[in-house]
């Protein structure tokens, strides 16, 4: 079994899509909860936080967290008024479930867009429509010889004794001139790609992709997996086993059989991109330590 | 390796995507959940797309093309990365009357999913291509007097500017509230006025700056080689 980043792009995919949803959906405190220990756990395994992250994702738990009692005013149990508005401390909760519901999904998509390299992306694009995957590759190859093109056309021009960026109508100018060229050039170099696509036989056949990720029995399993882990929680979702409420008391957080399957699969869906990810760098240690 | 290997499969799912889409904006309004508003509008938006990447699969198009909208779409990644203002709207509408309605949701929708590789992929980024594709989309329908007239051109890119806030103030409160809260959408459009208007004047100084030369040299590329 690999390391959770190197499965199949479809199976990561899914694996957090899967986790990310629940707690963007209910505002049941154990799911939302779960949803952020598992999705800072796994920025923690895979070193994908910064501390300058954490600290400003911190910051923004706590202001999103303050924007709720100041336009919602329900709840009973009022904590103090300020202008005539009651501020409750059901607004104040509601507020920290919030702040943990978009926190939660701001991890995981964290660690999705790390994850997901454009390879993993346009793998996953080919799935469903190879000719946008084709649109998607080309774009994408073009961003950096665009970028190279550009600093060619400013070195020619500053070795031609074009370039005179003394003032700043002067710099306007010459970016403008920079810019043009860049853009005839480039439609240009895009119609040259074309033809020689066509010379080599585009939109002769079928499209087909390379396909760089071996979809695995493992990636089947992880795919499979998720989705199981996930029907208790919709279920209880669907059903309202899950239900919670903030207003106008809170509610007691339900404890029933489902709602208790419902915890146990999410949880176990939560840590389980973080143990696949932990699984692979320990495999990988000790592997390297034999050598 | 690949899923959706089936043609046949690829085109059930471009049939059923139009009933799925109406299926889940009316579940998303009745059924009893905390938070259905947010699913609902995530999944119709995630729907809508697919729906038109299946229906482009369908079409032929000429290699030329493709590799034009991808030319734009890269421009158009690029000139993100400039602080503040962003050429992506100007870019994408210019795309839309040049090259089609089709072209434009293309470049537009292609440009947010590329540019979030590198400012994060997350819930919002199903909007955002939403919103760009939408904005080249109607600019195609809309090319005739786009091109004719300049003082439509730059209605359009104000009322752009202040659309795609307005959806992504949308996205905003649904993704907060779980529901949409009208006082907290009012709120939210009020905070980000700044930006809203940054991306009005912004999409209007770069439409009036690059529709000519844009515009002549897309034309010289489309009679040149007949794209």
């Amino acid at each position: 079994m690999r390391a959770f980043s190197d499965c199949h792009p479809a199976a990561v995919a899914v694996c957090l899509l899967c986790a990310a949803l629940p707690p963007m959906v209910s505002m049941n405190p154990v799911l939302l909860l779960t949803a952020l220990t598992g999705g800072l756990l796994l920025l923690l395994v895979r070193r994908g936080a910064t501390g300058a992250f954490l600290l400003s994702s911190a910051g923004l738990f706590l202001l999103l967290a303050m924007i709720n009692p100041i336009f919602s005013h329900k709840g009973e149990t009022v904590l103090l008024v300020i202008n005539d508005r009651p501020i409750t401390a059901e607004a104040i909760l509601y507020g920290f479930a919030a702040s943990a519901s978009v926190l939660s999904a701001l991890f995981l998509f964290r660690s999705f867009t790390q994850i997901m390299t454009s390879d993993r992306l346009l793998c996953l694009t080919g799935m469903l429509s190879p000719k946008t995957a084709l649109l998607l590759s080309s774009a994408l190859r073009f961003v950096p010889l665009f970028s190279a093109q550009a600093g060619r056309v400013r070195a020619a021009r500053r070795g031609m004794g074009l370039a005179r960026p003394d003032s700043p109508a002067a710099r306007f100018r010459e970016n403008t001139a920079v810019l043009s060229t860049m853009v005839t050039w480039s439609l240009e170099n895009g119609i040259v790609t074309a033809d020689s696509m066509a010379a080599r036989g585009y939109g002769v056949g079928k499209r087909t992709q390379a396909g760089l990720f071996r979809f695995r029995r493992a990636d089947g399993a992880v795919i499979l997996l998720s989705l199981l882990l996930t029907l208790p929680t919709l279920v209880g979702m669907m059903s309202g086993q899950l239900a919670y409420s903030y207003y106008p008391a809170l509610s007691g957080i339900p404890l029933s059989l489902p709602a208790a399957a419902a915890y146990l699969s999410f949880g176990l869906l939560s840590l389980m991109p973080a143990a696949l990810e932990l699984r692979g760098i320990v495999k990988w240690n000790f592997l390297q330590s034999r050598i | 390796m690949m899923v959706l290997k089936n043609e046949r499969l690829r085109k059930l799912l471009g049939q059923l995507l139009p009933v799925l889409i109406l299926l889940v904006a009316v579940l998303g309004s009745i059924l009893p959940f905390e938070r259905a508003g947010l699913l609902a509008s995530l999944i119709t938006a995630i729907l809508s797309l697919l729906l038109f990447v299946t229906g482009f699969e369908k079409k032929k198009t000429g290699s030329r093309r493709m590799v034009l909208v991808a030319v734009m779409t890269a421009l158009s990644v690029i000139g993100r990365f400039i602080p503040l203002v962003k050429p992506v709207t100007a870019l994408t509408v210019l795309t839309a009357i040049r090259l089609g309605g089709e072209a434009g949701f293309l470049t537009g929708a292609l440009s947010a999913l590329i540019s979030d590789f590198w400012f994060g992929i997350g819930p919002w980024t199903p909007f955002q291509m939403l919103a760009w594709g939408m904005i080249g989309r109607i600019a195609g329908w809309l090319a005739e007097p786009l091109k004719k007239h300049r003082a439509a051109l730059v209605a359009y890119g104000a009322a752009a500017g202040v659309l795609f806030s307005m959806i992504m103030d949308v996205f905003t409160v649904l993704w907060y509230s779980g529901g949409f809260d009208p006082s907290l959408y009012a709120a939210a459009i009020v905070t980000a006025l700044p930006h809203t208007l940054l991306y009005s004047v912004s999409n209007v100084a770069f439409l009036l700056l690059f529709e000519r030369p844009f515009g002549r040299k897309l034309e010289r590329i489309k009679r040149l080689y007949d794209v």
